[in-house]
């Protein structure tokens, strides 16, 4: 198509608003993570103009994972833990699908865990949430694995006794990976940046997104919410760029080189001051459904043949000589 | 002495041979004296014979040196060489053949293929090969694409079968159940679906539309895309346009069909309206216009010119086999004038890819061939066919130099000389190692001109004159040139082949000049290392703006917790980025500005100062409001 032609066909271009991806009033409590990291993604699909019947969001169980009941798109709320291995599915049934997940520490972390290490390695084109408030929330506070030592919960009334799981470490740990990001759900301008790059990382992009639980764990996060200093900004020209307001407010920021991965391993084992950025980003790692991606067309004439092949394994030819 | 040079002066003003020691030259003994190496090609190891295999056309040196990488006998070696050298000897003699029942020793080459020698129809195989692989890679390409719109058109007018009453008669659910006995009761199963599913069926406009496109992409014929003129690939191309507008059409519409995308209130239009400007360039095939120069007649040339201006992807290929014209008009030689105006005619066009070169540079070319062949625009590919030996010192005398024009590369860099023998000279210089008369070694920086190419050429010999031996200078302009026992003789060469040398030599400079000089790389200033962002100087808590009076939110921090908006949804909104903002600070009371400013988790509410001076319990409320102040 030539120029002209495109021009004369784009304009008809759709232009959605926030409202057009909104579905239904947020039950989280007031004051939530959630809801910072809902506008942050509503701002995506509007600024990328996503269309809402070519996204989905798949979630597990949790606060977290009542994320697609509140996006007027297509979504899946699956099972405990369960979140990846649907979303997975969901891309390699329909590959021009844009596919989030959203999830939890304890549906990641803990019962999902299996599906987290090989979806990382499978490095599917998703974009994965992983909303880390450190506590279970919808269950009435319970420790998870990402709760800090001597967090003091209902099956933890000593406090828990081990130190913390670190998502960053484990992810930046397993083969294949390609796009490791942390935010906090209280810099709303970072964390569009960063979920706005993980949208566009073509690979499986992880981000996990520190929020804060104002029921169960109400003072947890606040010493680095009034503290600019206890955040450290990672900026980077292959990463996040910081706008003036940003760097003056957060001036504790540092040039982190996304493509080190030895670096950015460092980075993830520092728990203070909290680095948030583009720790991790290699976009040369194949994607798993490119790799598996056949040219042939699927028409009913190559399924029949395809399906007649296989039978004919298990049909017994008469013998037609001795 | 003196009479000798006013006899050398006279041959070379007026040809007049007049001392009897002016002899003409015998061009079948007499070579060029930089020649004197490359009497037998066929010792020689070099890009010639190609081997024209199914993927690529390749050297026969190539293959062997790969295949000798592997081999460490030197028996093996030797015999592989001498086959070479063998085969090589057969092609000079005229004789073809096929690799592979042409080498029948060790070690196994790679490759197979018939074998070609530099001659007049070499480089019209070439360029057919090369045609033929990216036409054949395009086709393939488009028809790929055509099959998977065809396959999801296919699946949409399915689907609609399926969901209308003809496609859900028993007998059409019997045959999509693909049941043999009667498990199903076919005839229930219609009549319930006709009750419960009314028929869904696309809109009639719509399921047309998908059909036409359909049915124009089904049939697409073969054509016949190698011309041997401009004027029959022109009138080719002006009979197919139709039908060629009509697939770009039907692909489009298919595309958007196939998405869903197709908006007929918007795309109607937009399709009434494709012409022949809306045709994607992709989708044109690229037209092969084999020409030979000799018999560019003005209609034919007038052609040409129109088909270079058209912008069409029109390939055409000049096959010159003698460059030394001669001009009726001016009595006179004009060496190389028609390849210089055709190549002027195609740079002038400015969006034609123009590529010259002597068939002995084609291979190295290549990539530049195949460049010009997949341009999406027209090319004009001019070569000098012949033998390697004439046509190597066509370019290498600059009587047919080689250059290409890539309209498609940057500003700067489109024009190109590579290949060419020293090509910031005039005349490329060669050192010749001669024994002089007292038996000393004496070598000379000789340079190689348009004289010397033209010395090979009998129809010229009468302007040439070898000077008796002993005469080692002359003031008229000389060549070296030696005999068949390989003796150092000084040949003066006539007034007009001596113009034609300078003109020759203008339109060379003409050609180094277009080529754009390198800009001048500056050292680039040693930069300081990428500082982090800017980080104040002592660490004191961000100084607000002057506290104003009025009441206001830091909007772009806002993370949308909800909390102010639940206290008051008419003072506290979100904007259009769901963050929130002070709507109408006199919508609530400063209670709830100070109760919300302690909510908000990020602390950008800023309560200001209390518009209503008699609310109750205002003391305490600016207690309370002044760490947000």
């Amino acid at each position: 198509m030539t120029d002209h032609a495109e021009c004369l066909l784009r304009l008809h271009d759709e232009r959605f608003e926030l409202e057009d991806y909104q579905s239904g009033v947020p039950r989280w409590c007031s004051g939530c993570g959630d809801n910072a990291i809902l506008a942050a993604v509503q701002k995506l699909c509007r600024d990328e103009r996503l269309h809402p019947e070519k996204t989905v969001f798949v979630s597990g169980i949790g606060c977290s994972s009542r994320f697609p009941h509140y996006m007027k798109t297509y979504g899946f709320h699956g099972i405990h833990g369960r979140a990846l291995p649907i979303a997975e599915g969901v891309r390699m049934a329909r590959p021009d699908l844009h596919v989030f997940v959203n999830t939890g520490d304890g549906d990641c972390c803990s019962i999902g865990a299996a599906h987290w290490v090989h979806a990382v390695r499978y490095n599917m084109n998703l974009t994965m949430l992983l909303h880390d408030n450190e506590i279970y929330g919808l269950t009435k506070k319970q420790a998870s694995p990402t709760s800090p030592r001597g967090t003091r919960s209902n099956t933890t009334p000593r406090g828990t006794q081990l130190e913390a799981l670190n998502p960053l470490t484990v992810t930046l740990g397993i083969q294949n990976v390609s796009f490791v990001a942390q935010a906090v759900d209280w810099i709303p301008e970072v964390l569009y940046q960063i979920v706005r790059a993980a949208f566009h990382h073509k690979g499986f992009s992880f981000v996990r997104i520190l929020q804060r639980c104002p029921e169960w764990l109400p003072e947890h996060f606040e010493p680095y919410v009034k503290d600019p200093k206890r955040t450290l900004l990672l900026h980077h020209r292959d990463a996040l760029q910081l706008s003036e307001a940003v760097a003056r407010t957060y001036s504790n920021n540092r040039e982190h080189d996304p493509s080190k991965l030895a670096a950015a391993r460092e980075m993830a084992t520092q728990l203070d001051p909290i680095p948030v950025g583009i720790l991790y980003r290699n976009p040369a790692v194949p994607c798993y459904e490119d790799l598996r991606r056949s040219d042939k067309l699927r028409t009913a004439d190559f399924i029949r043949a395809g399906l007649e092949a296989e039978f004919d394994k298990f049909t017994i030819w008469p013998c037609t000589q001795n | 002495m003196h009479a000798e040079l006013n006899a050398q002066l006279a041959f070379h003003l007026t040809g007049a041979r007049s001392a009897a020691a002016l002899e003409p030259i015998d061009t079948g003994t007499l070579r060029p004296a930089l020649f004197g190496a490359y009497r037998d090609l066929t010792a020689l190891r070099y890009d010639f014979p190609l081997v024209f295999t199914e993927k690529s056309i390749v050297p026969l040196s190539h293959l062997v040196d790969e295949a000798l990488k592997q081999v460490t006998d030197e028996r093996v070696r030797v015999q592989a060489l001498r086959r070479e050298r063998e085969i090589r000897a057969r092609l000079a003699g005229g004789l073809g053949g096929q690799l592979s029942a042409l080498w029948d020793i060790e070690p196994q080459l790679a490759a197979d293929g018939e074998l070609a020698d530099c001659d007049a129809a070499l480089p019209g195989r070439f360029l057919l090969q090369l045609w033929k692989s990216v036409h054949e890679a395009k086709a393939r390409a488009f028809r790929e694409d055509a099959e998977r719109l065809i396959a999801r058109l296919s699946g949409i007018l399915a689907a609609d079968y399926a969901h209308s009453d003809e496609g859900r008669t028993p007998e059409a659910l019997a045959k999509s159940l693909a049941v043999r006995d009667d498990t199903f009761d076919t005839a229930a199963l219609s009549r319930l679906l006709a009750r419960a599913l009314p028929e869904r069926r696309l809109a009639p406009a719509r399921r047309n539309r998908i059909r036409a496109a359909l049915a124009v992409l089904k049939s697409q014929p073969g054509h016949d895309f190698v011309f041997e003129s401009c004027a029959a690939a022109l009138r080719a191309f002006l009979e197919r346009r139709p039908a060629l507008v009509d697939l770009a059409k039907a692909m489009a519409i298919a595309r958007l069909e196939a998405t869903g995308d197709y908006v007929e209130a918007v795309h109607d239009r937009v399709f009434s309206e494709f012409g022949e400007t809306s045709v994607d360039a992709e989708l044109v095939p690229a037209y092969l216009v084999r020409l030979n120069a000799r018999d560019l007649q003005a209609a034919e040339n007038t052609c040409l010119g129109e088909l270079l201006a058209s912008g069409l992807p029109a390939k055409i290929l000049v096959e010159h086999h003698d460059i030394l014209d001669w001009s009726a008009v001016a009595n006179a030689p004009a060496f190389g004038a028609q390849a210089r105006a055709l190549a002027g005619l195609a740079l002038g066009a400015n969006e034609v890819f123009v590529l010259q070169s002597a068939a002995s540079n084609l291979h190295r070319l290549r990539e530049k061939v195949r460049k010009a062949l997949e341009y999406s625009g027209a090319a004009l590919i001019s070569v000098f066919c012949g033998d390697y030996l004439s046509t190597a010192a066509a370019m290498e005398s600059r009587a047919f130099p080689a250059f290409s024009y890539d309209p498609a590369a940057a500003q700067g860099e489109r024009f190109s000389l590579e290949n060419n023998p020293q090509p910031e000279r005039d005349w490329p210089l060669h050192a010749l190692s001669y024994e002089d008369a007292e038996h000393q070694r004496i070598s000379e920086e000789t340079a190689f001109t348009l004289l010397d190419f033209v010395a090979c050429d009998a129809r010229y010999a009468e302007y040439f004159a070898r000077l008796p031996r002993g005469r080692a200078d002359a003031e008229v302009p000389s060549i070296p040139m030696v005999d068949a026992d390989n003796r150092l003789h000084r040949v003066i060469v006539g007034e007009a082949i001596a113009r034609e040398a300078r003109r020759c030599l203008d339109a060379w400079r003409a050609l180094q000049a277009r080529v754009a000089p390198k800009p001048v790389v500056e050292q680039e200033p040693v930069s300081p290392p990428a500082a982090p962002a800017p980080v104040p100087a002592a660490p004191e808590p961000e100084k607000a703006a002057p506290a104003s009076d009025a009441a206001y939110i830091e909007t772009p921090r806002c993370t949308t917790c909800e909390e102010c908006v639940k206290i008051n949804s008419r003072m506290f909104v979100y904007d259009a980025n769901k963050q929130a903002y002070i709507a109408d600070p006199k919508a609530g009371s400063y209670r709830e500005l100070v109760e919300a400013a302690e909510a908000c988790q990020v602390s950008i509410i800023h309560p200001g100062k209390a518009l209503d001076p008699t609310e109750p319990g205002l003391a305490e409320l600016v207690e309370r409001a002044k760490p947000f102040l």
